[in-house]
């Protein structure tokens, strides 16, 4: 097992220099640059900015400038807020961020499996059609029209939560985290559904009916756990897609999260926070896929990673 | 009074192709320490007769119409859900045919023996563990401790049947029933799981239901037999008056399918037609990878699956391989297609070396050689009608011009004993011994000289078989074909080869004319297997 985290770590590393390597030259083909502005700056003055962030260096000098600064830890300053540095900024929006993703997985882990285990103990009935079509529709539906819609139901006519801001009244994180978690919700709920079928047209489902046990005992204790490995391999992903998909839903609910620099930063070309945010995210990405693949594999008897038999 | 009496049992099933009424008011009784074999061939009814005992049918699209299925006393099917679980894995056990797919794979060994016990009995869980290790060891599994622990996936076919029938025991039910327990593993193993279960059973006074489509085994363990037919049973009685003194037709022609003579007189290879070998292996080697190549595992690891093996086959033979799974019978038939590619060794067809050849002569040599394939219903493409199917291997060597293509697909068909009518017909529309027809005429298409034909019975019905096995002595008669048989079953080898090649672990342990190996064979292996081998005959087993 360690041996074949070890391997997948490694493996990490030629991933995370492409990823490098592709925006630092995606960033710089972008139109723009991080000094302008719309009143245009002096010729001068961006001389002496394009000099003092190194900018007027060949690409492939800055590339390695960046690189080793990377390898210490530093991903330098930003350029649009230039008493702070990248590092400062993902370490003020990261927790923000992280605590949205988290509740998020919650909301969509807890509706998701409930509504696809119902759905499967009778499939092709009512219990089936409402929960599987309700999450087609949240399947279909941004979160940027979820959101406004959550938003004016229970902020605007219902008045029973508040409508933007993080930590400030109680209440506040519920709309979030329920728009933000909704269409996750939708998909482990189609997915639970397709793998409890599956699982419970299997043979030893059968040989457990006929040792007497009872459906409740059979769905709990021989169907969901091979029902639920197709979820787990989709939490990784899923978590990583929260992380990094989250700025639209800190967009709409002004919070003060990672994904909104990241944003913002794209906007403004600053070259350095976007670099930042990006290797960030992938080495998220990367780790939340591994760490779903091993919890899979201590899961499922039959994958003995890096034993042999 | 019987411990379990049945009366006019009727199941249907409601699809949305109409009712399909699966079992039509049958009525049986099994008394305790008695054993009752249902046979019947697909189809007939005989397992949704005994899954509806214990309302095991799926509920819809299955219904239990009427009848009355007495056990000790209680009508099972007037039970609710939560009486009749009181009942299932307690007074009444199952096994089932597939022990490999019949054990939940998620759930170590121990987990699965003890639910039985824990559920129907008040029993600590440590307690509990204490009598499934003596229930793994009753039924022969060594290390019980150690066994619990572990996952179906470290067991065996053979091994986890075992631990199915220690799990059915666990309760020490009164009656057992086994769904076709040892159709999927090796004769070998099937004579052990048959002694097993006969030694628990007079040890416990267990009735036992047997359900089989293989008379010889019914000869082999049962009392008495019902033979069921369309959802209907056609006789019953004891298992020495059905077959000797069988009334029914039904039961006569399943007795009749049995192939257990010698290969019928009419149909040897003989002497005087050419002698010539078309086929001539050398110390042929081959292997499969096992296990890739990674970049943590530089070596590949490679299973030798057959060693060196050397024979050879005549114009006009049929050539029997038999043994076990996982002897390489499979794995040595792809190498003479060249599926697989030899470690070394030569392989001579028709004077030309095919170890040789690059891929476009062995495309050229494809042509002559041709296989058939065990399953018929994966084999065919469900998407591509009989006619496609036929015409693919037509056009792909350039057997006969376009415009002849209509006429030679429904003469192949004619050939195969299917109607021209059907030629636009789909895979699904056809019955299990229809499509290995079809599969007949597909290698029968492109005109080969030899065909390679991997357990392609086994799929089939016993009256089925026996067409299709007539069907090919026929073709290979007419076309003057040569054929390689491959099977594990000895009772069609010795009906259908001339000389056969007793495979085990990858080597050919014995080689000769099939009636000089079942009468006098001469390996200790060879012996072992034909002993194995159940006799469609109660008197056989019944002699003092």
């Amino acid at each position: 097992m360690l041996k074949f985290i070890g391997f997948r770590i490694l493996q990490a590393i030629p991933v995370l220099l492409v990823v490098i390597f592709v925006t630092f030259l995606l960033v710089r083909m972008a139109p723009g640059g991080p000094f302008d502005e719309e009143k245009a700056v002096s010729p001068y003055v961006l001389e002496k900015l394009n000099e003092r962030y190194n900018l007027d260096a060949p690409l492939s000098e800055q590339f390695f400038d960046y690189l080793s600064g990377i390898l210490q830890g530093d991903f330098g300053p930003s350029f649009k807020f230039p008493t702070r540095s990248v590092t400062e900024m993902i370490a003020t929006g990261l927790p923000i961020t992280f605590e949205l993703a988290f509740y998020a997985m919650l909301v969509a882990l807890f509706i998701g499996i409930s509504a696809g285990l119902l759905a499967a103990i009778r499939p092709n009935t009512a219990q089936d059609y409402v929960p599987m079509s309700i999450a087609m529709i949240g399947i279909c539906m941004p979160s940027f029209l979820m959101g406004p819609i959550l938003v004016l139901i229970f902020g605007i006519w219902l008045e029973w939560l508040p409508v933007s801001g993080w930590g400030y009244s109680p209440g506040d994180k519920i709309l979030p985290a329920i728009t933000l978690g909704s269409t996750y919700a939708a998909y482990i709920a189609r997915l639970t559904r397709g793998s409890m079928l599956e699982v419970l047209s299997q043979d030893y489902i059968r040989t457990a009916r006929a040792k007497g046990l009872s459906t409740q005992t059979i769905i709990f204790k021989h169907a969901l756990k091979g029902g639920l490995l197709p979820v787990v391999s989709f939490l990784g992903p899923a978590i990583a897609g929260l992380l990094s998909g989250s700025f639209v839903v800190e967009t709409i609910f002004q919070i003060p999260g990672l994904g909104r620099f990241y944003v913002q930063a794209a906007f403004n070309r600053d070259y350095t926070m976007i670099m930042g945010t990006t290797i960030f995210f992938s080495v998220l990405i990367i780790f939340f896929n591994l760490l779903s693949d091993i919890i899979v594999a201590y899961l499922n008897p039959r994958l003995k990673l890096g034993n042999k038999k | 009074m019987a411990l379990l009496s049945v009366d006019k049992l009727t199941t249907s099933f409601y699809t949305r192709d109409g009712i399909v009424r699966a079992v039509q008011g049958i009525s049986f009784t099994v008394e305790c320490g008695e054993t009752v074999a249902i046979v019947g061939e697909s189809g007939s009814g005989k397992s949704v007769a005994c899954y509806s005992l214990l309302q095991l049918v799926p509920q819809p699209p299955g219904k239990i119409e009427s009848g009355t299925v007495f056990f000790d006393g209680t009508d099972l099917l007037q039970c609710t859900e939560q009486e009749i679980m009181k009942f299932r894995g307690n007074h009444i056990a199952m096994i089932f045919q597939d022990p490999m797919t019949s054990l939940n794979p998620y759930m170590n060994i121990g987990e699965q023996l003890i639910e039985p016990l824990t559920y129907h009995r008040k029993i600590s869980k440590a307690d509990a563990l204490i009598r499934a290790e003596a229930a793994l060891k009753e039924v022969g599994i060594g290390e019980a401790k150690k066994r619990l622990k572990q996952y179906p996936h470290e067991f065996s076919g053979g091994m986890r049947q075992r631990v199915m029938i220690a799990m059915a025991l666990m309760s020490e039910p009164e009656l057992l029933i086994a769904d076709e327990p040892t159709t999927a593993l090796d004769v070998t193993i099937q004579a052990q799981i048959f002694e097993l279960i006969k030694d628990i059973q007079v040890r416990r006074n267990l009735a036992v239901i047997f359900i089989t489509h293989d008379l010889g085994v019914v000869a082999q363990i049962a009392d008495r037999v019902l033979v069921m037919k369309n959802g209907k049973i056609v006789e019953q009685g004891t298992t020495r008056d059905i077959f000797n003194n069988s009334q029914h037709e039904y039961t006569r022609m399943l007795l009749d399918a049995i192939p257990v003579s010698a290969k019928p007189e009419q149909y040897r290879y003989s002497a005087s037609s050419a002698k010539n070998v078309i086929l001539q292996l050398e110390e042929v080697n081959a292997s499969y990878i096992e296990r890739p190549a990674s970049l943590l595992h530089w070596q590949e690891e490679r299973f030798k699956a057959v060693r060196n093996v050397s024979f050879n086959l005549r114009k006009g033979e049929i050539l029997g391989l038999v043994g076990e799974s996982g002897c390489g019978k499979s794995t040595l038939a792809k190498t003479v297609l060249r599926l697989v590619t030899e470690d070394s060794g030569r392989i001579q067809f028709e004077g030309t070396e095919l170890t040789s050849l690059n891929a476009a002569e062995i495309k050229n040599v494809r042509k002559d050689l041709q296989i058939i394939f065990q399953d018929p219903y994966a084999s065919l493409n469900p998407r591509m009608s009989v006619y496609d199917a036929l015409l693919e291997p037509l056009k792909l060597h350039n057997i006969v011009p376009p415009k002849e293509y209509e006429r030679t697909i429904s003469q192949l068909m004619d050939e195969v004993g299917l109607s021209p009518r059907d030629i636009r017909k789909y895979p699904h529309e056809f019955s299990g011994g229809q499509r290995q027809r079809i599969a007949i005429a597909r290698a029968l298409a492109v005109r080969p000289k030899l065909i390679i034909a991997d357990e392609p019975v086994s799929a089939l019905d016993v009256t089925i078989q026996a067409q299709v096995l007539e069907l090919m002595f026929h073709i290979v008669e007419k076309y003057h074909l040569s054929m390689i048989f491959v099977s594990h079953d000895l009772s069609v080898i010795r009906y259908v080869c001339d000389r056969t090649a007793v495979m085990f672990q990858g080597e050919i342990v014995e080689f000769g004319d099939t009636e000089k190996i079942f009468n006098q064979p001469q390996q200790e292996y060879t012996r072992k297997l034909l002993s194995a081998i159940p006799v469609p005959d109660p008197g056989y087993y019944r002699q003092p």
